[in-house]
């Protein structure tokens, strides 16, 4: 039996409702993989003939069959079309029933897009799918990271921006198809995009997820991700804090083995180094840093230690003159540290004056009162966020202990420990 | 510092009067201090004169390896008087090896007869001639072999004020607390406060040398004056008053001060003993710093020429001059740099200096007027601290508690990169290889070889967040409680 057009006319016949379950058992069944493999050709046309909307689970299988016999390294621009007209038009109830498939095909999306050279093509699609496949804004999906690294791609940060925001808490293998490289891709890919948003704090939560995820093995990611961590920390605080203990083991070990140019530049410029002296050693690493395609970060951590600098200046002293400044901020020459402060002044990051009459600089006072109604609003929106946040925390709490299998085990492991009593320890114990 | 006894009386002049520095100690204390200055002031009239005093006195003892070497050192430039006397020391190494001979003689035959308090006068005499021959180490090993020996409150004191002083002569201070205690702990010493005085000099000592200011500035106040001349072999009254001012003016706050040190009548009567200390610190007390730095200025030479003091001379008056700008500056709300560069005996510029770095390193609350030369307090305002404290903690707790929730949910599903052949591929791409993912409760699942080292891991990972508080904790020992399972059944 078995051809692409009965194989179409059963997927017509089956997209009600209730027929899906069985549609889902004979679109999986090896009979009709074999018919899908054999007429491979003829797979794109089955998809244009068939209602994205109303038929998602077969068009589904019959891209995702497409996606597995074309070649992505050359890139096949009709497949691309197809795939990227049904990912926004699907329906999504149909698409979580497969969605290793609904991955794959999106990662095919992502990789015909690179091969063609068209990053920005798969961009809105692979947003759609996101909304898609996730059953809510807080899971997580392969598809995050492959969407960030179109959008990082095509410079799009802005297209990003709804969905790099929205925190994830779940992962969910069983409904999104996970895997632990996704997330780890999701951290470096998300965290780079908010470096290019300058929204350096939450790029650091980003990549720390990455470095602290649980691992067995060391990850070319993660240690990407230390080293991303380690520069942009110098850029936002000044300062690289440890990792946390919960860090594996691995992974801290890692840091001070394999993250040499970074933490050796962060050691410099907790010692105070001047600027110049920064450049100077990362012009000396510099093929290190190239390698890392991390140059532009180097050099505005290494802005933004002098700027540091600056701001420390206006703690102590309420005028300075601009020689002072370059000597202490170790700045060039006065005309520099005018520079320097006037962009700083620009910037909003320090609050002063310059009097070109003397040569003088002013430093005011914070007018920062926290008087203004955007105070309140803030203040209100985190008190929201962190009602929220203790909602979720709670709920997963009772999740986990109204588990049976949870519940078994305990019981359980208190008999057991009762046993162990009795016979003496044998296992070791594992106190949290 | 004990000179000023002498220098302050006979005027301003600060020449170092090494005749009555000497007499101020006996002892080993008398010829390590001489050695000690001479080294310091190598190359000096001074020098010299040290060495001579120090051959004099080691002539009176029995130490002739000491005697070689100072005679070494003097090398011929004192004239006839001081040429090595080849013959004396002859007839006192002679002399010693017999004495050694009969001690370990007797003490053998004490051993044998098995009575304690005769083996803990053999040791102790053989500890006595060992520390007159200069062999502090084998001294040490005697004394400590008549603690087993003890039978008395009072040996027991004997005994750990011996110990004492070989471990502060050589230097070897770890045991030396651990022997003040047991001293202390002695009733018999407890009764004597010249017992307990020397016990607070030694700890006194041992907490400058670990640089504990503070904790040496207490210890030197609870010396008493009836400590006299007894401990001279160790540490004279002078240096007792001038250790514990320094280091009170350094590290005590001004009640503590003013209580420990000015009002108290046994460390006035120390310190009567030091007039240049003691003028250091009424001035430094009535905020007279500029006399009580030119005093301290004074003192400075003949400070590193103390053996205990010389390294703590420059951190000790760094933290004196800091407590006394800080001091200076607390009561004004502006206040004209050139004015209180001449009150500190320095140039407005270098102050400004000092003034930053104490502003940067928050001891001082104000800033500087580079332009006008005028330090303005600044008072913090506690309301944007605040809010800025609790706007920085709400970030956090959102940030940790999201962390949290992100790691209990990749534990949760069993999402841990794993070596090959356990789960997700290790390197770029998303590998092929999806992990196990049955519906199934955590931990049930995944029954891969590294799943045991796995689950030690998540029971390691779940320790520090306890610190978030009992609640989570508690979530996560269930959670480390539930995988932990998987590798048992």
């Amino acid at each position: 039996m078995g051809t692409l057009e009965a194989l179409v006319a059963q997927i017509t016949a089956l997209s009600g409702e209730a027929d899906l379950g069985q549609l889902h058992g004979q679109l999986k069944s090896n009979a009709q993989d074999n018919v899908m493999r054999q007429s491979a050709g003829g797979l794109l046309t089955a998809v244009t003939s068939l209602d994205p909307a109303a038929h998602s689970l077969g068009c589904l299988h019959l891209l995702e069959a497409k996606a597995r016999t074309s070649n992505a390294q050359q890139g096949d621009r009709e497949f691309l079309e197809a795939a990227c007209r049904f990912l926004p038009a699907c329906t999504p109830h149909q698409v979580h029933m497969a969605p290793e498939k609904f991955a794959a095909v999106c990662r095919a999306v992502k990789a015909h897009c690179l091969a063609l050279g068209l990053p920005k093509r798969g961009v809105a699609p692979l947003r759609a799918a996101v909304a898609k496949l996730c059953p809510s804004p807080d899971h997580l999906s392969p598809i995050h990271a492959d969407f960030f690294q179109l959008c990082l791609l095509s410079k799009c940060y802005g297209a990003a921006a709804s969905v790099v925001e929205a925190d994830i808490f779940l992962v969910d293998p069983a409904r999104t198809a996970c895997t632990p490289t996704d997330v780890l891709l999701y951290c470096y890919y998300g965290g780079l995009i908010e470096i290019g948003r300058r929204r350096y704090a939450h790029a650091l939560e980003l990549l720390l997820t990455a470095i602290t995820a649980p691992t067995l093995v060391l990850n070319a990611i993660t240690l990407a991700c230390l080293k991303k961590f380690t520069l942009v920390s110098l850029l936002h605080a000044g300062a690289v804090p440890p990792l946390p203990k919960h860090t594996a083991p691995l992974v801290t070990r890692a840091a001070k083995n394999e993250c040499g140019a970074a933490a050796e530049l962060a050691r410099l410029c907790s010692q105070g180094k001047s600027a110049a002296e920064l450049a100077a050693f990362a012009q000396g690493k510099q093929a290190e840093f190239q390698q890392d395609g991390s140059v532009g970060l180097v050099k505005l951590a290494i802005e933004g230690h002098a700027k540091r600098q600056v701001q420390k200046l206006t703690q102590t002293y309420l005028t300075l003159s601009l020689a002072d400044i370059a000597q202490q901020a170790g700045l060039g020459s006065p005309q520099e540290a005018e520079l320097a402060v006037l962009r700083m002044i620009d910037a909003g990051e320090v609050h002063a004056r310059i009097s070109e009459r003397d040569g003088m600089v002013h430093f005011l006072e914070e007018d920062e009162a926290y008087h203004s109604e955007a105070t309140t609003e803030a203040l209100d929106r985190l008190i929201g966020r962190s009602v929220e946040l203790a909602a979720k925390l709670a709920a997963f709490d009772m999740a986990v202990s109204s588990d049976r299998a949870y519940m078994t085990k305990t019981e359980l492991r208190s008999q057991r420990k009762a046993d162990i009593d009795q016979s003496g320890p044998s296992t070791e114990p594992l106190g949290p | 510092m004990e000179v000023e006894v002498q220098a302050g009386e006979a005027g301003e002049a600060p020449a170092f009067d090494l005749e009555a520095y000497a007499a101020n100690y006996s002892g080993h204390a008398k010829i390590n201090r001489l050695l000690f200055a001479a080294e310091k002031s190598a190359g000096t009239p001074l020098e010299l004169e040290a060495l001579k005093m120090a051959a004099d006195a080691l002539r009176r003892t029995e130490n002739t390896r000491r005697y070689v070497e100072v005679m070494e050192r003097i090398g011929g430039r004192a004239g006839d008087q001081y040429a090595p006397d080849q013959d004396w020391v002859d007839r006192v190494e002679r002399l010693a090896a017999q004495k050694q001979d009969k001690l370990e003689n007797e003490l053998t035959v004490y051993k044998s007869n098995l009575i304690k308090e005769s083996i803990r006068m053999g040791h102790n005499e053989l500890g006595d001639f060992f520390y007159s021959r200069g062999d502090l180490q084998a001294a040490f090993k005697h004394y400590m072999r008549t603690r087993d020996y003890c039978t008395t409150g009072r040996h027991i004191v004997h005994m750990c004020l011996q110990v004492v002083k070989c471990s502060i002569e050589l230097g070897n201070y770890i045991h030396l607390s651990n022997y003040v205690q047991k001293a202390e702990a002695t009733p018999e010493g407890q009764a004597d406060p010249v017992v307990m005085s020397k016990l607070a000099c030694a700890s006194g000592l041992y907490c400058l040398e670990q640089g504990r200011y503070k904790a040496a500035a207490l210890k030197f106040t609870e010396v008493s004056s009836e400590l006299g001349t007894s401990f001279s072999d160790v540490i004279a009254p002078q240096d007792v008053a001038a250790y514990g001012a320094l280091c009170g003016m350094a590290a005590l706050g001004r009640a503590e001060l003013s209580a420990r040190l000015l009002n108290s009548v046994a460390f006035r009567e120390l310190l009567e003993l030091v007039p240049e200390v003691r003028e250091a610190l009424a001035d430094f007390y009535a905020s007279n710093y500029t006399s009580c730095l030119r005093h301290l200025e004074r003192l400075r030479p003949q400070l590193g020429l103390d053996p205990h003091l010389h390294d703590h001379v420059q951190p000790l008056y760094q933290a004196v001059r800091n407590k006394a700008l800080t001091q200076y500056t607390a009561p004004f709300a502006a206040l004209d740099l050139n004015a209180m560069a001449a009150f500190f005996n320095t140039t407005a510029s270098g102050l400004e200096k000092e003034l930053a770095e104490l502003i940067s390193s928050q001891q001082i609350k104000a800033r500087i007027d580079s332009h006008a030369k005028v330090l303005y307090a600044r008072k913090p305002d506690q309301r944007s601290g605040t809010y800025q404290q609790a706007m920085r903690a709400g970030e956090e707790y959102l940030r940790n508690t999201r962390a949290l929730l992100v790691r209990a949910s990749l534990m949760q599903h069993d999402l841990i990169q794993k070596p090959a052949g356990g789960g997700g591929g290790g390197g770029g791409g998303g590998g092929p290889d999806r992990p196990d993912r049955g519906e199934g409760p955590p931990g049930r699942h995944g029954r891969h070889r590294g799943d045991r080292r796995g689950d030690r891991e998540r029971g390691g990972g779940a320790g520090p967040s306890e610190e978030r508080g009992g609640f989570m904790s508690g979530m996560w020992g269930k959670l480390g409680a539930a995988s932990r399972f998987g590798d048992r059944d």
